[in-house]
Parts: C-alpha cells; sequence; structure tokens
C-alpha cells in the first residue's frame, strides 16, 4: 500500500473522528465524505470563498449529515462546536426545560414575573442546584450521572434564539443557527429536533471562525444574528433592565452600539464625565479608584453587568466614579448618554425601575474606597483568573501535608499521568494550582485548529480529545494559568500523521485536567486528598470567604 | 474519643466481673476488635494504592478514610493492652507484636502532631510554596541565575558573592534550625546585605537586592526541604513497621486459632 | 513593594518569578516503604519458619512454661494438638495414664469426683456448657506463664467463673452440715464431761474433782480449757496430724483398760476362745491375729457402708467394725431380708426394699465394682495379698450368684464362722437374744455404749472430714488454739462440771441444751462465720485453694478411701 493512499485512509479516519466525536447521537443518518472545494462552493455559505485551498483547509471541519426525522440535534444546556446551516428538511427549536432549570434567562420567560427583584437575588436564581429539581430529563439525569448532588451548575444561556417560553419555532432551508453558542463556547438554551429527515452542513469552530475573518458577508450575518436575537436577550437578561418593558428594550436595541478594547485598555477614566452606559458581552473589566498616590481595585464587571447607570442617573454623580479598564479582550454593548436620556424621557416607567435597580447596585457593591482587604482580594482574583474559574482547584496550606495524593489520585484516574502540577501562586494560605480553571470564557478554545479543546457537551468542563489533538500547543500558549500542559507520551507520530509535519516527531499532546469528566466522578484529586484540603471553587465570593475563613482561623 | 472511653468504661467495668487475660472471653473480644481495627485502618494504605478503584467505586473520601485511619489504630492501641489486661507480654512474638503495636501507633500520632504543626508554620512563615520533587531543580535555576547577576559586577560584590552567597546556593540543606525558627534566622543573615549596600554603586546596589530576594527564596526553598522531608520521611517509620504488624498479626492468630 | 500590584507572568511561579515545570511532576515513589515493609515482614515469617523447622519453635510461643513442663519447651505438639489447641488427653497421657497412685496427685478422677457430685453449686452456664464435656486443663491452669509461674496456684477469678461465689467472705455458702442442721451422729451413748473428768482423774491420780480442777487450772490457766489434755487422751492425732485417728475400741475403750473386763467401768466380758460357746467381745487384735478370709476385708473396707446417693456409689469409712458385730448383723438382717443375694454385705439402710429386685440388682452389682476397684486398690500392700485373693474370689463369685440366683453356695462361702453351728440351743438363745438386743435401741447390752438404728449400730465415729468438699487441717491450727476454742459449743463452768460428775441425771435435767453427750453435737462444729474471724483478705489467707482441692493427693483425700 503506498503512503499516499495509507494517508488518504487516514485522512478519512480523522475526518470520521471529527464527526464521531460530535456526542452520543444517534440520530444522523449519513454523514458525508470531506467536500472538495467545489462542492462547498455549491452551498450557499461558502459561495462568497473564491480560494481553494482556503476551502480546502477547512473542509476537514466541514460535513454533509443527514438526519433522521425526530432526531435531537442538541439539547438545551449542552455545549455544541457546531454551526448549522439548513439544506432540505424543517427543524422545531423550542424550550422545555428552561423552567426547570432555572437558568438565567428563566425569569425573562415568565410571564407571571412583574414584581421588582433586585439584582443580587436574580443573580442567585441562576445557580439553583440542579439535583433539587424535581423533573429529571434526559440532559439532568446526564449531568447527574456524572456530578456529584449539590454541585452547583450555572447555565449562562447565549440567545442563539429569542424565544419565548413554551412556543417554538420552525427552521426550514437557508437558515444558519447555533453559531453563537459554538464561537463562544456557551450552553445552548434551547432544543433543537427536526421534524422531517433533514440535511444539514455542519460547520465545526475552526473552520467558522476562519471563515468569519476570511468573509464580511458571514460576519455580518452572524454580527447581524447577534444583534437581532441575542442582544435583545441580553438586555432583557440584564439585571439593571429587569423587569422593562419589551418596547423599551426593543427601542434600546436599535440604538447600541457594539464596541470591544483589546486588554489593558482604558475604556472610562474616573473624574470624567461619564458618556454612556457599557454592557459588557464578554471579558472582563477591572474598576479601579483613585487612593492616595496609587490606585485601588474595587471591582470587576464580568459578562452581563453594566456600568454607567450611577452617573447617568444621579444627577450629582455625572463624573465616574472609578476608571475602567479591560483586563482582556473584551466587547461591550455601548449605549450613548444621549440615547439613554432620551429612552428615559420616551419609557417614564422604566426609570423608577433604573432607579431602584441602580440603587440597590449602590448598596451592593458599595463601590467604596474603604475596603483595602476587599480591593486586594479583587486585584490578586482578576491577576489569577478568580473571576474566570469555574473550577480552580486550591489548596488549604495550613493543612495539606504535602503527601501530594492529590496528584497521585490525578494520576491514577488518568492512565498513570497526572493532569496538573502541585504547583503554583500562594495566596494567602491558599496554593492556587496550575490545574485547568475550566474558565467561564475559555481563551484556549480559541486557536485550536483542530477543535481538539471543547467544552464537554454538558457543565462548564473543557476537554482535550487525544484523537483530535495534534499537540501544536496553541492552547497551552493561550492559556494564563499554565494550566495545560505538552506531555510527551512517548510515542512518534505515525506516518500517516496529520498535518504531515508532524510526522516522524515526537507526539506531544496538549493535556489537562478534565474534572474526571470521562471517568464520571466527582474530581479524583478532591475525593482522595486525606485532609480536606484540595478544595475546587467556582464563584468568586466562595474564594473570599475561603480565605477570610482561613485567615480566621 | 467517645470510642476509646466507651472501651476504658467497658474494661474497667469488666475488672470488677472478672479478670482479663488473652484468653479469657474478654480479652478474645478486645482482642479481635482490635484485630478489626487495625485491619480496618491497615485498608487506608490499600486505599491509597487503589485510588482509582476506589474513587470509581465510590468508596468514600480519603478524608474520612483518615479519620478512621487515626481514630481507628489509637483504639486499636487501647484495646491491645486491655487484650493483654495491661500487663507486658510474654514469649518473642507477644512481645513483637506488643512493641510494634506500640511503635506503629506512637509513630502515626508522631506524624499526625508532624502533619498539624509542619504546614501550619510552612504556610505562616514562607512566601513560597514549592514541590519537593523540584527543590534541586529550582535551587540550580536560582544558582545560574545569581551567576548570570553577579557576571559583571564590581569586586567587593563578586567577593561577597563568593564568600556568604555561593556556599548557600549549592545544594538544597536541611538545617534544623527550621524547625525552631521558620525564617531560618534570615533576619540576622541579611544585615550582612545591609552593611556591603553601603559601599555599592546603584548599579551594583540592584544587584545586590536581586541577589538578596535569591538568597531569601533559598532559605525558604531549604525550610520546604527540610520540613517537606520530615513529613515524608516519619512515613517510613510507620509504614514498613505497620506492614510488619500485618503479618505478625497473622502469625499470631495463626499460632493462637491452630494450637 | 505591594504585592498587588505584580504582575501575574506566564510560566513564572514565585514573586522571585522561577520558571514553572514544563512537564508533569510525578510524585516521587513510596515504593520502598512498601518494599521495607514486605522485607521485615518476610524476614518475621522466614525466621518462623526457621524457628519452628530447626530452632526450638519457641518464636511464636506464648512465653516460657512453667517449671514443671519445662521438659517439653521445645516439644510444642506434646501438648498442643494442632488445630485442637491443649486437648485434655495430651494432658491425660501423662498425668492420668501412667499410674496414678505415684502421679495420683493429678488424677482426673479425684477431679470428678468434686465435680460430678454437685451441680447444685456451678452457675447454669457453666452446666449447659460442660455438661457433656470436660473443662480443658488450661482453663485453670494456664501455661506459657514464665518459668516461675505457680500453674498450680489456681486464682479464685478461676473458681468463680464457674461457682457463683464472689470469695470466701462474701457470698460463700454455709457449711452444708451446718445449713441442714443434721446432727451429728456419733453412735456412742457417752458424756464427754464425765469422761474427760475421769481421764483426767486417772491421768493426774487425783481422785477429788475439787483438787483436780485446781490443779489443772494452775497448769492451764483457764478453767475452760483445762480438760484439753482430756480430749488428747482418745482424740490422738494421726501421725500428719490432719485429723485425729479413728477412735479404736481396742485402744481407746476397751484396750485402755475401762470398758474391757473392768468391772469398775462397766467393763464387757472379753471373747474366751477356749470358751468359744460363751458369748463374749473379742478384741479387734485378736480377731486380726486369728485371720481367716474375710476379715481384713471386713476390717479394712467395711462394705456395709457402701452407699448409693444419687446415683453414684461411694463409702464412708468406719474402722471401728469387728466381725463379731457383723456376723450378729448378718444374722439380724437374714432375719429380716431372708437369705438373698448379699444381705451380710450390703446396708440395710440405705437398700430400698421397695424396689423392684432387677434395681437392687443393678445396685448391688454396682457395689461389687466398686468393692473389686477398692481390692485393687490394695494390691501394693504385700502382706494383704493372700486376702485380696480371696476376696477378689469372692467378689467374683458374689457377682455369679447374682447372675445365677440358682447357684448353690457354701455356707462359708464368705469366709466367716459359722457361730450357729456348734453352739446348744441354750448358747443359741443366748445368742439369739444378744442379737435381738441389737435390734432395740433400748436393749441392755450393746446400747449401753451403741446407738442403734433400723437393724444397724450405728458409726462409732463420724467422718472427721466433715467437709466434703473442702480439707481442714487440724495440725495447721491447733498451734496456737485450744480445741474448745473452736468446739466451743461444750461451754460449761467448773460448777457445771462438777455437778455432771456428781450427778449426771440432775445435770442433765437441768442443762438439757449443753447436754454434752452424744447424739448431740459432740464434734462442735465451728461455723463458717467462725472461720471467717482469721481467714479475712487482711488475714489469713481466704483464696479458695486454700480450703478447696481439684485434684487431692491420696493422703488427703479423706473423701475416697481409708485404710
Amino acid at each position: 500500500m503506498s503512503n499516499g493512499t495509507k494517508t488518504q485512509i487516514r485522512r478519512i479516519e480523522q475526518f470520521r473522528d471529527r464527526w464521531t466525536t460530535f456526542g452520543a447521537n444517534t440520530g444522523i443518518k449519513e454523514i458525508s465524505e470531506r467536500l472538495s472545494p467545489d462542492e462547498l462552493r455549491k452551498i450557499e455559505i461558502f459561495e462568497d470563498y473564491k480560494d481553494d485551498e482556503f476551502l480546502k483547509k477547512i473542509s476537514p471541519d466541514i460535513s454533509i449529515a443527514t438526519w433522521n426525522k425526530g432526531a435531537i440535534l442538541f439539547e438545551e444546556g449542552s455545549y455544541i462546536d457546531l454551526a448549522f446551516f439548513i439544506l432540505r428538511g424543517k427543524l422545531e427549536v423550542y424550550i422545555e426545560k428552561q423552567r426547570q432549570l432555572k437558568a438565567m434567562a428563566t425569569p425573562i420567560f415568565d410571564p407571571f414575573r412583574t414584581a421588582f427583584k433586585p439584582p443580587s437575588a436574580a443573580k442567585k436564581d441562576g445557580d439553583e442546584k440542579v439535583a433539587a429539581e424535581p423533573a429529571q430529563t434526559f440532559f439532568q439525569t446526564q449531568i447527574n450521572k456524572q456530578l456529584r448532588p449539590g454541585t452547583e451548575v450555572t447555565f449562562l444561556a447565549t440567545m442563539d434564539f429569542d424565544l419565548p417560553f413554551g412556543s417554538e419555532k420552525i427552521l426550514g432551508p437557508g437558515e444558519f443557527f447555533g453559531e453563537t453558542g459554538a464561537q463562544i463556547g456557551w450552553p445552548q438554551p434551547v432544543t433543537v429536533k427536526t421534524v422531517s429527515e433533514c440535511v444539514l452542513v455542519q460547520i465545526r469552530v475552526p473552520a467558522l471562525r476562519q471563515m468569519k475573518s476570511k468573509s464580511k458577508t458571514i460576519k455580518d450575518r452572524v454580527d447581524k444574528q447577534y444583534r437581532e436575537t441575542s442582544l435583545f436577550s441580553q438586555l432583557k437578561n440584564t439585571p439593571l433592565f429587569f423587569g422593562c418593558d419589551d418596547t423599551f428594550l426593543e427601542a434600546l436595541r436599535d440604538k447600541v452600539e457594539l464596541v470591544s478594547f483589546k486588554p489593558e485598555k482604558v475604556i472610562a477614566t474616573e473624574g470624567e464625565p461619564a458618556s454612556a452606559l457599557y454592557l459588557v458581552r464578554s471579558g472582563f473589566v477591572k474598576l479601579t479608584q483613585k487612593l492616595e498616590d496609587g490606585e485601588i481595585v474595587v471591582s470587576y464587571l464580568s459578562k452581563g453587568m453594566t456600568m454607567g447607570e450611577i452617573e447617568l442617573l444621579i444627577e450629582e454623580e455625572k463624573n465616574w466614579l472609578f476608571t475602567a479598564s479591560s483586563v482582556e479582550d473584551v466587547e461591550l454593548v455601548k449605549i450613548s448618554k444621549e440615547d439613554f436620556d432620551k429612552l428615559i424621557q420616551k419609557y417614564e416607567e422604566v426609570e423608577t425601575l433604573l432607579w431602584e435597580s441602580a440603587f440597590s447596585k449602590i448598596q451592593e457593591s458599595g463601590y467604596s474606597k474603604k475596603n483595602l482587604n476587599y480591593s486586594e482580594f479583587i486585584n490578586t482574583a482578576l491577576l489569577e483568573g478568580f473571576v474566570e474559574g469555574n473550577s480552580i482547584l486550591m489548596i488549604d496550606l495550613n493543612v495539606c501535608t504535602r503527601c501530594d495524593d492529590c496528584v497521585r489520585a490525578c494520576a491514577q484516574t488518568h492512565g498513570g499521568i497526572p493532569r496538573f502540577v502541585r504547583e503554583g501562586e500562594k495566596y494567602n494560605n491558599f496554593l492556587i494550582t496550575r490545574a485547568c480553571y475550566h474558565c467561564r470564557d475559555p481563551v484556549c478554545l480559541t486557536g485550536c485548529p483542530t477543535g481538539a479543546i471543547r467544552r464537554a457537551r454538558v457543565g462548564d468542563v473543557v476537554e482535550i480529545s487525544d484523537k483530535l489533538c495534534i499537540g501544536c500547543s496553541v492552547c497551552a500558549t493561550k492559556c494564563p494559568y499554565d494550566a495545560i500542559t505538552m506531555y510527551d507520551t512517548g510515542e512518534v507520530w505515525p506516518d500517516d500523521a496529520l498535518p504531515e509535519s508532524n510526522r516522524g516527531n515526537d507526539r506531544r499532546l496538549a493535556t489537562k485536567c478534565d474534572l474526571c469528566y470521562s471517568t464520571g466522578h466527582e474530581p479524583a484529586c478532591v475525593i482522595n486528598c486525606p485532609h480536606g484540603c484540595a478544595i475546587r471553587v467556582g464563584k468568586i465570593e466562595d474564594i473570599n470567604e475561603l480565605i477570610s475563613q482561613s485567615q480566621n482561623g | 474519643m467517645v470510642a476509646s472511653n466507651a472501651c476504658l468504661a467497658a474494661y474497667i467495668a469488666n475488672l470488677i466481673f472478672s479478670e482479663v487475660n488473652p484468653g479469657n472471653v474478654w480479652g478474645l473480644t478486645y482482642g479481635s476488635i482490635a484485630t478489626i481495627l487495625m485491619v480496618g485502618a491497615a485498608l487506608y494504605g490499600l486505599r491509597r494504592r487503589t485510588m482509582k478503584i476506589s474513587t470509581k467505586l465510590g468508596l468514600g473520601r480519603a478524608q474520612s478514610w483518615v479519620q478512621y485511619h487515626i481514630y481507628g489504630g489509637t483504639i486499636f492501641l487501647l484495646l491491645v493492652f486491655m487484650h493483654s489486661g495491661f500487663s507486658l507480654p510474654s514469649g518473642p512474638l507477644n512481645w513483637l507484636l506488643w512493641i510494634l503495636s506500640i511503635w506503629v501507633t506512637l509513630s502515626g500520632i508522631f506524624g499526625i502532631i508532624l502533619q498539624k504543626w509542619i504546614p501550619k508554620i510552612l504556610a505562616s512563615g514562607l512566601s513560597v510554596e514549592i514541590v519537593y520533587e523540584r527543590i534541586p531543580e529550582l535551587v540550580e535555576e536560582m544558582r545560574a541565575n545569581a551567576e548570570e547577576v553577579i557576571k559583571k559586577c564590581a569586586e567587593p560584590l563578586k567577593d561577597f558573592y563568593a564568600r556568604n552567597i555561593q556556599p548557600a546556593l549549592g545544594t538544597p540543606k536541611t538545617r534544623l534550625i527550621y524547625y525552631v525558627d521558620i525564617t531560618g534566622g534570615i533576619q540576622t543573615q541579611l544585615k550582612q546585605f545591609e552593611y556591603l549596600e553601603r559601599v555599592l554603586s546603584n548599579e551594583d546596589k540592584q544587584k545586590l537586592q536581586s541577589l538578596e530576594s535569591i538568597y531569601k527564596t533559598k532559605l525558604e526553598l531549604d525550610a520546604h526541604y527540610t520540613l517537606q522531608k520530615a513529613l515524608r520521611v516519619w512515613l517510613y517509620a510507620h509504614v514498613p513497621l505497620s506492614l510488619i504488624l500485618l503479618v505478625a498479626v497473622a502469625l499470631h492468630l495463626y499460632a493462637v486459632y491452630y494450637y | 513593594m505591594n504585592r498587588s500590584e505584580k504582575k501575574r507572568k506566564k510560566g513564572k511561579i514565585t514573586p522571585l518569578g522561577l520558571s514553572i515545570k514544563t512537564g508533569y511532576v510525578i510524585p516521587l515513589s513510596r515504593r520502598w516503604m512498601i518494599i521495607l515493609g514486605f522485607i521485615g515482614s518476610a524476614a518475621v515469617l522466614a525466621y518462623f519458619y526457621f524457628d519452628s523447622e530447626f530452632q526450638k519453635n519457641d518464636f511464636i510461643s506464648a512465653g516460657a512454661l512453667s517449671s514443671n513442663h519445662a521438659d517439653f519447651e521445645d516439644d510444642c505438639i506434646s501438648c498442643h494438638a494442632p488445630g485442637d489447641g491443649v486437648t485434655i488427653d495430651n494432658c491425660s497421657s501423662c498425668h492420668e495414664k501412667t499410674s496414678d497412685l505415684k502421679l495420683g496427685v493429678y488424677s482426673f478422677k479425684t477431679h470428678y469426683l468434686y465435680r460430678s457430685a454437685d451441680p447444685v453449686r456451678i452457675s447454669k452456664d457453666t452446666l449447659d456448657k460442660y455438661h457433656d464435656r470436660e473443662m480443658a486443663c488450661g482453663t485453670c491452669h494456664p501455661e506459657h506463664m514464665g518459668r516461675s509461674a505457680a500453674i498450680t496456684r489456681v486464682t479464685d477469678e478461676k473458681c468463680i467463673q464457674c461457682h457463683e461465689y464472689d470469695s470466701f467472705n462474701r457470698n460463700h455458702p454455709e457449711f452444708e452440715f451446718i445449713r441442714s442442721s443434721t446432727p451429728d451422729d456419733s453412735g456412742l451413748v457417752m458424756t464427754h464431761i464425765r469422761h474427760t473428768t475421769f481421764v483426767l482423774q486417772k491421768l493426774t491420780q487425783i481422785n477429788s474433782i475439787d483438787s483436780l480442777f485446781s490443779v489443772l487450772k494452775k497448769r492451764t490457766g483457764s478453767s475452760e480449757h483445762f480438760f484439753e489434755e482430756g480430749c488428747l487422751y482418745c482424740h490422738n492425732p494421726e501421725p500428719g496430724g490432719k485429723n485425729f485417728m479413728n477412735l479404736n475400741f481396742d485402744r481407746n475403750c476397751g484396750g485402755a483398760g475401762c470398758h474391757l473386763n473392768d468391772k469398775a467401768v462397766e467393763g464387757l466380758p472379753e471373747f474366751n476362745p477356749g470358751k468359744p460357746k460363751v458369748p463374749g467381745v473379742e478384741s479387734l487384735q485378736t480377731i486380726k491375729r486369728r485371720g481367716g478370709p474375710g476379715v481384713v476385708w471386713a476390717y479394712v473396707t467395711n462394705p456395709s457402708l457402701i452407699v448409693r446417693e444419687d446415683g453414684e456409689v461411694s463409702k464412708n469409712p468406719v474402722f471401728h467394725k469387728d466381725p463379731w458385730i457383723l456376723e450378729n448383723l448378718k444374722q439380724i438382717r437374714k432375719r429380716i431380708y431372708g437369705g438373698k443375694g448379699l444381705y451380710n454385705l450390703l446396708d440395710a439402710r440405705y437398700a430400698d426394699l421397695s424396689i423392684s429386685q432387677a434395681r437392687i440388682d443393678t445396685f448391688y452389682s454396682s457395689a461389687i465394682s466398686k468393692l473389686q476397684v477398692y481390692a485393687a486398690e490394695l494390691r501394693f500392700r504385700p502382706e494383704l495379698n493372700d486376702e485380696l485373693t480371696k476376696i477378689t474370689g469372692l467378689l467374683r463369685l458374689a457377682r455369679r450368684q447374682m447372675q445365677h440366683p440358682g447357684l448353690n453356695r457354701s455356707p462359708d462361702a464368705f469366709g466367716l464362722p459359722d457361730y450357729n453351728k456348734d453352739l446348744t440351743v441354750k448358747e443359741r438363745e443366748r445368742f439369739l437374744q444378744l442379737t435381738n438386743d441389737l435390734t432395740d435401741a433400748q436393749g441392755p447390752e450393746c446400747a449401753k455404749c451403741h446407738l442403734v438404728e433400723n437393724a444397724s449400730i450405728l458409726n462409732a465415729q463420724a467422718d472427721q472430714d466433715i467437709l466434703i468438699r473442702a480439707e481442714f487441717d487440724h495440725r495447721a491450727h491447733v498451734l496456737d488454739r485450744r480445741c474448745t476454742e473452736c468446739h466451743e459449743e461444750i461451754q460449761v463452768s467448773e460448777q457445771t462440771l462438777k455437778m455432771a460428775v456428781a450427778n449426771l441425771e440432775e445435770f442433765k435435767l437441768k442443762y438439757p441444751n449443753v447436754f454434752a453427750m452424744d447424739r448431740s453435737a459432740t464434734q462442735n462444729i465451728p461455723d463458717l462465720e467462725s472461720c471467717r474471724g482469721c481467714h479475712t483478705q487482711e488475714k489469713v489467707s481466704n483464696n479458695c485453694i486454700a480450703c478447696h482441692r481439684f485434684h487431692p493427693n491420696k493422703e488427703n483425700r479423706s473423701s475416697l478411701s481409708y485404710f
């Protein structure tokens, strides 16, 4: 057998791997071979791309799948790394479990919700314990199997579909969906099921990203879709606007401007007049205040949080109370002061709501210069990525006997090789280990050429597929927390390996903590800590409490 | 605590009724319970070595096992004494058992004390946290850094480095002083740096400062090295002998039931 | 420097910026810990193997054996049966199967004697547990307690595991004879006070009672104890001093010159071999000297005192019993019971006449077995060998007789003289009268001294070992104790004594309760409480084995056999 044929077979296998790793669905009747550039260009969305080489490059991540009638593409709460384009057939989009899961979006869909609820309480709604829910759906049982009862799971829904609760929507040929969730790596808010036999073009994230950067049409399409569907939901989902009338929000939606900042750029400066209301789409914003000669961090903003409402609403505070700067790549929704004022005047009843909301926010977060401890903590949290992590492995060094049982346990559950290094920065009495944080917004996902690193279908787990990883170490370089380790398997890439440049080289793979998702139990490091000092924490409040508890003995 | 008190109470109540010796019902009961406790405590060692399976089977958290290991082990010794009626053993095997039981339990208790005490001083007194296995290579790296710093600088500093710093950066050192003072008497040692600082140029002062921080960190690494070593070494006093104890108990059971 | 200002550096750790580990840190193996453990364990096992194969195998030994068994130190399986512990069989291979005459002190038989007789004193649990099997020796005699351990020193704790008593001073039951207030059947009609006085008069050659008392008082310093010497005149200690010798007509009554041919003190006519047809009392010496089959046997074993209790046959000792009396009794019994079986061998008191012949036969046959055992026990006395041959023959004959009732037997099958044969009618009448008298408690001749009950003369002296489960040694007690300090029921003053000597009838009437005469508590055994005066935790030893023994040695097996 010639080398070329072998490579071809390998290519086909690798191509299949990419598609078979997509979930455990059995609904696919048929999946196409890898498509040639010509074949691709026959499809509407690829018409723009004239470059054969480009299409060849992305073609492993594109396939045409024929789905059976009544098959479920994905369910609410699951992660997908695909966008779908419908060639033939009809699909049904609906929300079944949204209410049961009490995901963050729930209050919006609740038609009976009228009373004002402070943001803090609303925020807690999003963190309901899954296990406490009575109705067990397929999705929930899947989760329950994998997570210890009582584990808090946060479902942040992306708004690919702006769909009222209980209603449904039919999608037909020519429609493009799933791309927002796939791109941002957030769970789907809806379930999609085929009504008839469907032929879908499936595009995986790596291809999607490249397509977006290459073609303005696609970018516009995506942005437009975001504005039309997601933005409205996101606005509605913003604590500040809880309870506001839909007409107001629609009006607001049309006025907004989408802005983005590079890391460490100043968005607003303390003392300067406030000119806009900002809503964070993604990334983190650091809020600092001047104190004596220096400045201290007082708070941070993450997705869904707003700034500027105090300055815009309260007459006495016309200037920014703090300096806001981006910690990383930040995308914001900007509403200018003028637009905001106009809207407020138009919708007077909204003003009261906003007032109350803003007031409680002041009480809640207390933009204060007094609490230096908290400030230091917030600063560290931003530096060390506490704000990002869904599950950070921290070790209480006051108790830890350095027995390394956590590492041993990890190694034993992962075929003899540990998946984290028990070293890292020491914060107070805690060691922040170099175990994957399972970030809310995982930057490691963005550069992966094969999509080997991805969200596991449920939960917040970020996993790396051994089959797909080609050892390019992009994710390892991107991870700010050194949590991804290039592990030398001791093997050599085979002759038919792809990409070809790998052949004959040492087979190094990106590896990291998968929260024992693959083995289906609570993280082994935590279970096997003999002194209970290995702790997984996912919320910044919890970390703060943990540390203050430890300090107070 | 409750259990050990209960055991003692049982024993005292027992003394009122009848004599306790290894041969009678009471002695045998205590002996059996002690054996069960010991095997249970030993199972923790097994669990540590089969973490994959135990985790998968959901055999409980290691912490609970350790709790059992500690309390079970302590009560074990108490029961051993009760088993022998608080008298000295007779016969070589029984002496061996007696000594091993005491040794294993006491070394365990010693370990608990170490495990409670050392992490506290490591966490409170030191600014870095280091994996024990990495200490040699980090020391190596620090020495390389220091050599880099010292390459181009004035003679007094070079001299000072050669005399005072270089020897310290050689290898990880075990210094008993860390048991008493976790800083390893750093304040007095830094005095030398202060004095030298007066005579150096600004550029060299900066170099001295980075040397100083390397030196400080090295001392901390030594502290980690010394104390983490203690945390590891005590196990050698505990685990091998506890294995021997297991075998000796098996032999004891064989001797008792076979003969 | 403000720590919070530190920028996180990728790939670096610690404020110093040391590089991170690029690979994973595999924790150091602790294999050596386990390997060391295994090596140590293997060493222990290897030593064990080596020790058991090539050495003394004392590694797993629970300790040194006591000096008694030290010789077996290297030989585990001489005692330990693998899988079965130390079995009784292994103990008995030395302690039972070897003749128990020399090692008899350890014999299990003696153990059974106490054990089997009395289930009531054992806790129910123990009874349930051991009703069908023997207790392992080690239960009471734990070994491996060191070379100098005294394995025969059984502690009280061992005893009270089965016996529901706390200690001698707590919950110990009262002596049985005190509890049941059984009269102490001395079987003699005599007055201790008068006997003592006469004896003392005889010893001191002082006839006047007044001066006798004053002399004795001077000598002993106490009016209560002055007649102790009188006690000892008749009650002679045994050579060991544990008990007193049984009363003997020759020695104590007739041979001393009082009751044989002495007119002064109601002497009996002595049998005259020259005039054999005239009834009289033969001294035991004469009988022994005359010899003849059955004489020794009767003298030694006295089968009339084989008794049956709770299905067990045992024998009480009485020495003072002569063939003459036996012959008389034989005649009497013959008259009462007819000429059946071993009527002349067995005491009618215990033979339940209403029961079936089969049961009587069973009883007889067990009695014969017992006698055969006794006979066998006499084998070591060469001087009795001839006699024993005859006895053995007799017993065989008796057994055959029982098995074949119709078998003809010779008149002197039992070797006793047939007095009837040569008597004249008058003599026969006299003889019959004499024997008739024996059946009447008020009869003038025998009953003057002997008490008769159910056609049997009662024992002249009851068993001194009245403690059936414990041992009592007089020697240990008489050193600083007067007889009457313990046997204190004879509490009489000088005044009453004088009265008793002068006028016995008046004394009897006046002091019916302290009437120190036979058929009252002549031995005056003190009760348990009086023992506790000295035997307490703080004073004299009060542990179980101070009085009780499971394996009494031959000499001290008072309840077992007498010679």
